[in-house]
């Protein structure tokens, strides 16, 4: 059986058939969870983030433009749900660094997890906006087109915003003496 | 050159985005300027380092948490341009 393109998913969705909703789930459910977390650096935060995000594709879904990639509409909403969660955290509030380092499972060597752990604390020190672009790029691998249409920016704000955002993790992993 | 147009040859070397024009623009800064050469390095190696960050699994139960937490209804088809408009924006369309 070929896999159904997202369109087709979509358009099952609309008639009716929450298995194709659920086919969606499947597919989405961890680049989803992932941006959340990059974004968060809490699973349960992340799984939260992960769950809204899909309720507001469902119930949303009847707006959705086709003509738009499927990928750049769910992708939005989930960045701007854990933003929305970032902003909701009090200011003392950290993030669950123990549970986050705990995630990637046993396979991870020391010298790894000791430079994941430097970035994914560099990352948390940069502003949301600038770990953003650093999310879409690096870890969802978009071009800057779909980063742009995702973030509802010109190509040139976000190249300018993910320059920048290296060039923060860069002053603050050599002060760390991470790289 | 000035140093932002440098900055942005490493940036769009680094995501493979250079022409052979720009691919020799910056080979000659490279050449010229240890400081580009260090900075290039520096930020190579930030990105290798992010790409050393692998995705993770969500909980496994996450996906029928996300199933049961849908209404029973299917959402209607038809909406004004207008609701849609409104909903969009309490989306987060324009957050960013």
């Amino acid at each position: 059986m070929t896999e159904e393109d997202d369109a087709t998913l979509v358009r099952r969705c609309r008639e009716g058939d929450r298995t194709a909703f659920e086919q969606l789930v499947v597919r989405y459910q961890k680049p989803v969870f992932n941006a959340a977390l990059r974004l968060l650096r809490d699973p349960e935060d992340a799984s939260d983030v992960a769950q809204t995000t899909f309720l507001k594709v469902f119930e949303h879904l009847a707006e959705y433009n086709p003509s738009f990639k499927f990928y750049s509409w769910i992708y939005r909403i989930a960045i701007n749900e854990s933003l929305n969660a970032l902003g909701a955290r009090k200011p003392c509030e950290g993030f669950n660094g123990e549970e986050a380092d705990a995630a990637p499972g046993p396979e991870r060597q020391l010298e790894g997890q000791q430079t994941g752990r430097a970035i994914e604390e560099a990352l948390m020190g940069i502003k949301p906006e600038l770990r953003t672009v650093i999310v879409l790029r690096h870890f969802m691998h978009l071009s800057y087109q779909d980063m742009g249409e995702i973030l509802l920016l010109p190509e040139k704000t976000v190249k300018s915003r993910l320059y920048s955002a290296r060039q923060l993790l860069r002053d603050r992993l050599l002060q760390g003496g991470a790289i | 050159m000035a140093d932002s147009e440098r900055l942005a040859l490493i940036h769009a070397e680094i995501d493979g985005e250079l022409d052979g024009r720009q691919r020799a623009e910056l080979a000659r800064a490279l050449l010229a300027d240890p400081e580009v050469q260090a900075l290039r390095e520096d930020l190579r190696r930030v990105c290798a380092a992010l790409d050393t960050l692998e995705d993770i699994e969500p909980p496994r139960e996450l996906r029928q948490s996300i199933l049961d937490a849908l209404p029973q209804s299917t959402p209607s088809r038809a909406r004004s341009w207008w609701s849609a408009h409104r909903r969009r924006t309490r989306c987060g369309d324009n957050r960013l």
